[in-house]
């Protein structure tokens, strides 16, 4: 068995194994293999000059850059970051009411009549464990850490039975878009 | 305790001098409005990007115009920025990009050795200047040839100096598969090379 790749650029670059250097002592083959890519990594280092350039050209590299990015404007968003869909902020918003007023009604159900949900404390409402809906899930989790300026913000209403009246005011289009933005951030690895 | 909890945040950077932030500290900087901390991070970078573009495309005005292309990518994905691997490392993986897109629609001009006045051969004798820029010619002619992955790590490895992970890194591989790619660079290289 001859060195491996692995093996022999450790030997190259002074690494030597063990097991290696035995190998060697009785292997002429892998010696002269060596020794050639000794060799070529000596030849190589030849062709890794690079001129210096004028030493103004390096304040002139930074102004073109500067100035492209002057024109260029701010810094752009990630596209996954959150941050860069604004629209699904309202969509979002009121799925994540809804799930929290199901997840309560669902785990409610059966024991008393159901109190209106307290409007206060948002980000307090964490979603059941026994909601099976992963999409109910996904919202309920989105809106647990949801604060009262961020729901501010996002004009989320914020009393009982808003839930409805935000998805009642969404046109046919808007609900099956968030029908399906729903099902596709409840997908698994979403 | 991670670097980002160590790392004054873009509030707090507001008023601070640029010079004295960490890697994180000033990408925050950058994303906060502040346009001298991307050019603090462009000087103290523009050497080692543009060393690399030149040795990608061998010549200064595409290495130049290679340089500003990567620091603008960097500047427009500067949000991506996650400091897992340092800004070094980062602007290295954009360098490669950058110049595996530009080379692979233009065949690598070499600089002729009329035109290689900058350097500082006075220790050498015109003959030896001569062989020895000859040699350097025909060198990386034959690295130009090389299959793309083992160019790359051949350049950021005898070149860039950097470390195996760190090419790893750059390239999204393993260790082990930049060493098997090295051995195959330098193995192409002797055939490149005994073919001329």
């Amino acid at each position: 068995m001859h060195l491996t790749p692995e093996q022999f650029i450790d030997l190259v670059e002074g690494a030597s194994a063990e097991s290696a250097t035995g190998h060697l002592e009785t292997c002429e083959r892998c010696r002269a293999q060596l020794v050639e890519l000794q060799e070529m990594r000596a030849v190589s280092t030849t062709g890794g000059d690079v001129p210096e350039p004028s030493p103004l050209f390096w304040n002139q590299l930074s102004a073109r850059v500067h100035e492209a990015i002057a024109a260029e404007g701010a810094p752009r968003v990630a596209w996954w970051r959150p941050s860069t869909w604004p629209w699904l902020a309202l969509p979002v918003g009121a799925g994540a009411m809804v799930a929290l007023v199901l997840a309560f009604v669902l785990t409610s159900r059966g024991l008393e009549p159901v109190p209106a949900p307290d409007p206060a404390p948002i980000a307090a409402s964490a979603p059941d464990p026994g909601v099976e809906d992963a999409s109910l899930s996904l919202v309920a989790d989105l809106a647990a850490q949801m604060d009262w300026d961020s729901a501010s913000e996002i004009g989320a209403p914020l009393h009982a039975g808003a839930a409805d009246e935000a998805i009642g005011d969404l046109s046919p289009a808007e609900r099956r878009e968030l029908q399906r933005l729903l099902q596709e951030l409840a997908r698994p690895g979403a | 305790m991670s670097q980002a909890d160590v790392s004054p945040t873009a509030a707090t950077v507001a008023d601070e001098s640029v010079e004295s932030l960490d890697e994180r500290a000033l990408v925050e900087a950058c994303l906060a409005g502040r346009s001298d901390a991307f050019d603090l991070i462009v000087e103290r970078h523009r050497r080692s990007v543009y060393q690399l573009c030149f040795r990608f495309v061998g010549n200064h005005e595409d290495a130049s115009d290679l340089s500003q292309d990567v620091f603008l990518r960097a500047y427009r994905g500067l949000r991506s920025f996650r400091g897992q691997a340092s800004l070094a490392t980062w602007l290295y993986r954009i360098g490669v990009n950058v110049c595996l897109n530009r080379v692979s629609v233009k065949v690598p001009a070499q600089v002729s050795i009329d035109e290689r006045e900058h350097e500082d051969t006075r220790a050498e004798s015109p003959t030896q200047r001569l062989l020895r820029d000859e040699r350097a010619v025909r060198v990386r002619a034959a690295i130009a040839q090389l299959p793309r992955k083992q160019r790359i790590t051949l350049i950021l490895r005898m070149y860039q100096e950097m470390s195996h992970q760190e090419i790893a890194d750059v390239l999204g591989s393993s260790v082990g598969a930049v060493k098997a790619n090295f051995f195959h660079a330098l193995g192409n290289l002797k055939k490149l090379l005994a073919t001329e």
